[in-house]
C-alpha cells in the first residue's frame, strides 16, 4: 500500500477516525490491527518475516528479563551460603543473557543477511572463483532493513539494562510493526515510542492540524520536488554516457530527489504518527546546512546515525580490543594520533555498516566507506586543522567561514551521491571522470532539457523552474527552522482565513505542478531498503 | 479550539476544495471517447460485444459484422488504453442491461506487458460508468491502488491545457456533449461511428517506430487475472466469447517475427487450455487482405478504413464457421 494511493490515504482515515471513536484503552490493539492490515496489504506471505523478527526478540528479551527477575531474588538473600555462590551465579547470569543476545542477533540479522545479501555474496563467489551457484529468488519483505534494526535495538537495550522487557507480545508486536515507520523509518527507539503507542490519547484538533501540516508539506516534496528532479537525475545517471559533462548537474538533481523523497516521505510517518497522539524521533535536522560531513550524519537519517552510534560505534570503541590497540598506538605514535586512530577505525567500521544496510552492492559499500574515511581523517586531522585556523587567524563563527564550510560538506557530500545513485561503481568513477574532462551543457541548452524514450516524456525548462521554486520554499522553510522557528506552530497562529487560502494553495499546488505519476517514478527511495 | 468549531472549518474547506476540483474538472477535462463509448455499452441496441484496446477499435467495423454475422446489432467498445481489466469491467457493465449472443475480444500482447500509465484516459472509463454494483467493483479493483492525485483531482492530468478551458466550456455547453454527440471525435483524420469504430482515412498518417516484443516470462499477472476473469463471466453468463489478434503490417511482422510467433504460441496454448476460441490473423493466411503498410496508419497495425472493411469480411466469415463452437 504506497504512501501515494488513494486506498492509503482512506486506510489512515479510517484508522485515525476509529481510533478515537473507541475506547481509549483499546486504542493500542486498533492500531495493532491496522499495523498488520498495513503490513499484509502487501503480501500475505511476507507476514512470515516480521512475526519471525518479533518472536525472535519478544523471546529474547522476556529470557532476559526472567533471568534478571531471578537476580532480583536472589540478592534479598543474605545468607554467607549465597554470598559465596553470588558471584559465580552472577557470571553464570551474564554468560546466560550473552548466549541469548548473541543468539537473538545471529536469528535477527540472520534472516536480514540471507534473504537481502545472499545473492550479492553468490555473485562475488561466482566472479571470483568461476563457479556458477545460481542466484536465489528471495521475497523482499516490506521495511525489514528497519523492523530488524528496531527490533535489535530494544534487545540490546534490554541487555544493557536500558529498558524493562515488554511482557506482553501484543504490545511488543505493535512496537515493531507500527505502520506509519514500518516502510521508511525512522528508526524508534523503544524507550521513547513504545510508552507512547500504549498511552490513551484523546483528540486534540491543534494537533491534528498541525499533523495534516506536516503531511501536507511531504507530499508537496515528494510530488513536486522528488518526482520533478527524477526525470533530470534518471536522464543524466541512465545515459551518462549521452550526458558525458553534466554528471553534476545529474548528482545535484539527485540530492534535490533523494532529500525531498526521504524526508518528505519522513515528513508524512511523522505526521501520521500525530495523528495518533504520537511524536516519533526526526530524521532530518537541515542537512544541507552542515559544515562537515559528521554535521551531516547528525541531521541526516538521524536515527540511522544514532542507531550506529549507541549500537555499534561505542560498543566497538569501548572493547577491550580497542582499548589494547588504542593503547598500542599511543606508545609508538603519540598521544594525538593514539587517541585518534581507534575512534577513526571505529567509524569506518560504522560506516562500512552503514554502506552495508543500504544495499547489496559494492557502490553502497563504496558510499558507506567514502563517508567513514572522510570522517575518520577529519578526527586524525583534527588538531593541525585547529592549530593551521589559529594561524590564520580563522574562527568558527566567523560567517565566511562558516558559509565555506557548509559549500565544503555539501560538495563532499555530492561527490558521495555518485556512488549511491549509480547503479555500479565504475559508473560512478566514469561520471566523476568525465565531470572533469569532458565538461559540456549543451543538452542543457536545448529546446527540450530531457527527452525520455521515444520522447513522450519530455520535459521542458518549466519543469525545472517548477522544481527550483519547490525547491526554494523547501530552503526557506529550513532557514527558518534553522533558526529556531517553529514554522507550524506559527502557521497555526494565523487567523483562519490566512491558514485555509494556504491550506487550499498547497492542496491545489501539488496536484498542478507535481509530476505525473509513470511507470519509472512515484515509489519512495528509501521504501525499497 | 472547541473540536466541533475545528470539524466545522474542516468542513468549509473541503467544501471549498470540492468546488475548485469541480469547476477545474468542468473547465479542464474535455468530452473523451470513453464518455461516448460508455453511454453506447449501456444505451445502444446489440447482442455483440467488441472490447478490447485501439486494434480492435480501428480494425473492426462493427456494421459490416452486424450486416454479415449478427442481424441483431454489434457494438465495437475497444479503445486505446483499454487493459483486459476495463474490458472485463465494460463487460460486466454491458450484461447489466443487455442479453449478449456474443462476445469478440481483441487481444493486444503488448497489454500484457506495460505497465498502465496513470494518465489521462486512466480513469475515464469508470469515471463515465453509471452508479451501479458493477461501477463499485470497478473503483475498488482499479481506482483505491491507483496515485489519489488520479482521483481525487481527476483535473491534474489535464493540466497543462489551460488554453482549451473555453474549447472545452464551450464543448460541455453544447447539445453534442450532451446528447452524446460525435462530432467532436471527427476529423481530416479520422472518424468515430456511432456503433464505436474510428474509421482512420488515411490523410496525416504517421509511420511510428514499434517496437514489439513478447517474451511470456516477462508478462504481468494483472492482465491475465482480467482476462480469466473475462472468459469466466462469459462462461457463467452462457455467452459465446471468440478471442482475436488482429494482424499487423508485414514488415513489422517479419522485423519482429520471433516475438510475434511466440506470442502465438502462448495465447494459443492458453485459450486452447481454457476451451476459448482464438484467431490470431498475424498467424492465419488471409490472401483478400493486403498486409502492405500502405494500408496502415502505423507499422503498429492500426489500419486504415479501406482495409479494416475488407479485415471484418474476413473475421465475419471465421465467427460464421465457428461461432457455434465459441465458448466451449
Amino acid at each position: 500500500m504506497s504512501f501515494m494511493s488513494l486506498i492509503f490515504l482512506i486506510f489512515v482515515a479510517v484508522s485515525v477516525a476509529g481510533y478515537y471513536l473507541i475506547p481509549k484503552k483499546f486504542q493500542w490493539i486498533w492500531l495493532l490491527i491496522f499495523s498488520y492490515i498495513y503490513y499484509i496489504s502487501s503480501g500475505i506471505r511476507i507476514l512470515f518475516f516480521i512475526l519471525f523478527s518479533t518472536a525472535v526478540t519478544y523471546a529474547a528479551g522476556v529470557l532476559m528479563h526472567k533471568i534478571d527477575a531471578a537476580a532480583k531474588a536472589g540478592a534479598d538473600d543474605n545468607s554467607s551460603d549465597s554470598r559465596n555462590n553470588r558471584e559465580s551465579e552472577r557470571k553464570l547470569r551474564a554468560k546466560k543473557k550473552k548466549t541469548i543476545i548473541v543468539l537473538a542477533l545471529l536469528l535477527n540479522f540472520g534472516m536480514l543477511a540471507v534473504i537481502k545479501y545472499s545473492n550479492f555474496a553468490i555473485t562475488n563467489i561466482n566472479m571470483l572463483f568461476g563457479s556458477k551457484i545460481e542466484a536465489v529468488d528471495f521475497l523482499l519483505p516490506l521495511g525489514i532493513s528497519f523492523y530488524t534494526f528496531q527490533a535489535t535495538g530494544y534487545i540490546l537495550d534490554v541487555y544493557w539494562g536500558r529498558c524493562e522487557a515488554e511482557l506482553n507480545p501484543l504490545r511488543y508486536a505493535l512496537f515493531v510493526s507500527f505502520f506509519p515507520q514500518i516502510m521508511q523509518g525512522p528508526i524508534g527507539r523503544y524507550s521513547r515510542l513504545a510508552h507512547q503507542l500504549y498511552e490513551k490519547h484523546a483528540f486534540d484538533p491543534v494537533r491534528t492540524e498541525k499533523a495534516l501540516m506536516r503531511i501536507a508539506y511531504g507530499y508537496f516534496k515528494k510530488i513536486i520536488i522528488a518526482d520533478g528532479a527524477y526525470y533530470y537525475m534518471a536522464a543524466v545517471f541512465n545515459s551518462y554516457a549521452d550526458y558525458p559533462g553534466v554528471g553534476l548537474l545529474g548528482v545535484l538533481a539527485y540530492s534535490a530527489e533523494l532529500y525531498a523523497d526521504f524526508s518528505g516521505g519522513i515528513d508524512i510517518v511523522i505526521g501520521i504518527a500525530e495523528l495518533f497522539g504520537i511524536t516519533m524521533d526526526e530524521n532530518f535536522r537541515q542537512p544541507f546546512f552542515s559544515i562537515s560531513i559528521t554535521d551531516f550524519w547528525h541531521r541526516w537519517h538521524i536515527t540511522l546515525g544514532t542507531w550506529m552510534k549507541d549500537y555499534l560505534f561505542y560498543p566497538i570503541s569501548l572493547s577491550g580490543w580497542m582499548g589494547k590497540f588504542g593503547k598500542f598506538c599511543r606508545s609508538k605514535m603519540g598521544k594525538t594520533i593514539g587517541r585518534a586512530l581507534p575512534i577513526c577505525i571505529a567509524n569506518i567500521i560504522v560506516f562500512l555498516v552503514v554502506g552495508i544496510w543500504h544495499g547489496p552492492a559494492w557502490h553502497y559499500i563504496f558510499y558507506g566507506l567514502y563517508n567513514g574515511i572522510i570522517i575518520g581523517i577529519s578526527g586524525l586531522l583534527a588538531k593541525p586543522f585547529r592549530n593551521w585556523k589559529k594561524a590564520l587567524h580563522i574562527t568558527d563563527k566567523t560567517r565566511w567561514f562558516h558559509i565555506f564550510q557548509i559549500v565544503r560538506t555539501f560538495i563532499l557530500v555530492n561527490i558521495s551521491w555518485f556512488f549511491d545513485c549509480s547503479d555500479t561503481l565504475p559508473q560512478a568513477f566514469t561520471m566523476i571522470r568525465n565531470f572533469f574532462t569532458h565538461f559540456d551543457f549543451s543538452p542543457f541548452f536545448t529546446e527540450k532539457l530531457v527527452v525520455v524514450g521515444n520522447g513522450s516524456l519530455d520535459i521542458t525548462f518549466i519543469n525545472l523552474y517548477v522544481v527550483l521554486a519547490a525547491c526554494a520554499v523547501v530552503f526557506t522553510v529550513s532557514v527558518l527552522r534553522e533558526r529556531q522557528v517553529d514554522v507550524r506552530s506559527a502557521i497555526i497562529r494565523w487567523p483562519f482565513a490566512f491558514r485555509a487560502v494556504l491550506y487550499i494553495a498547497v492542496i491545489f499546488a501539488i496536484p498542478m505542478l507535481g509530476h505525473t505519476p509513470s511507470v519509472e517514478g512515484g515509489g519512495f527511495i528509501y521504501a525499497n531498503f | 479550539m472547541r473540536t466541533s468549531k475545528w470539524f466545522c472549518r474542516v468542513l468549509v474547506l473541503l467544501f471549498i476544495c470540492i468546488l475548485i476540483t469541480n469547476a477545474l474538472n468542468y473547465m479542464l477535462i474535455p468530452y473523451m471517447m470513453e464518455r461516448y463509448k460508455l453511454h453506447g455499452i449501456e444505451t445502444r441496441d446489440y447482442t455483440t460485444l467488441i472490447l478490447g484496446a485501439s486494434h480492435g477499435s480501428s480494425n473492426i467495423n462493427p456494421d459490416i459484422l452486424r450486416e454479415k454475422y449478427d442481424q441483431g446489432g454489434v457494438f465495437n467498445a475497444c479503445l486505446g488504453g483499454e487493459y483486459p481489466i476495463d474490458s472485463y469491467f465494460l463487460l460486466r457493465d454491458a450484461i447489466r442491461n443487455h442479453k449478449l449472443k456474443h462476445v469478440i475480444y481483441e487481444l493486444d500482447p503488448a497489454y500484457w506487458r506495460t505497465i498502465p500509465s496513470e494518465a489521462q484516459d486512466y480513469l475515464a472509463f469508470e469515471a463515465s460508468m453509471s452508479f451501479s454494483r458493477v461501477k463499485l467493483s470497478y473503483f475498488r479493483q482499479k481506482v483505491l491502488g491507483s496515485d489519489f492525485r488520479t482521483f481525487l483531482f481527476p483535473w491534474y492530468n489535464f493540466r497543462d491545457q489551460f488554453k482549451k478551458i473555453t474549447t472545452n466550456v464551450a464543448q460541455k455547453m453544447s447539445s453534442n456533449y450532451k446528447d452524446y454527440g460525435l462530432e467532436t471525435f471527427s476529423n481530416s483524420y479520422q472518424e468515430l461511428t456511432e456503433n464505436g469504430q474510428i474509421r482512420i482515412h488515411g490523410s496525416g498518417s504517421t509511420i511510428t517506430n514499434a517496437i514489439f516484443e513478447f517474451k511470456a516470462e516477462s508478462l504481468r499477472e494483472e492482465p491475465r487475472k482480467y482476462f480469466l476473469s473475462l472468459v469466466q463471466l462469459c462462461r457463467d453468463q452462457g455467452i459465446p466469447l471468440t478471442v482475436i489478434t488482429t494482424p499487423v503490417p508485414k514488415q513489422t511482422y517479419d522485423q519482429y517475427e520471433s516475438y510475434y510467433k511466440a506470442a502465438t504460441d502462448y495465447y494459443t496454448d492458453l485459450c486452447k487450455n481454457l476451451g476459448v476460441t482464438y484467431f490470431d490473423f498475424n498467424a492465419i493466411d488471409m490472401p483478400d487482405l493486403s498486409l502492405d503498410i500502405s494500408g496502415f496508419t502505423d507499422n503498429e497495425g492500426h489500419m486504415l478504413e479501406a482495409t479494416s472493411d475488407t479485415f471484418t469480411q474476413i473475421l465475419a466469415e471465421y465467427l460464421n464457421g465457428t461461432a457455434g463452437q465459441a465458448s466451449s
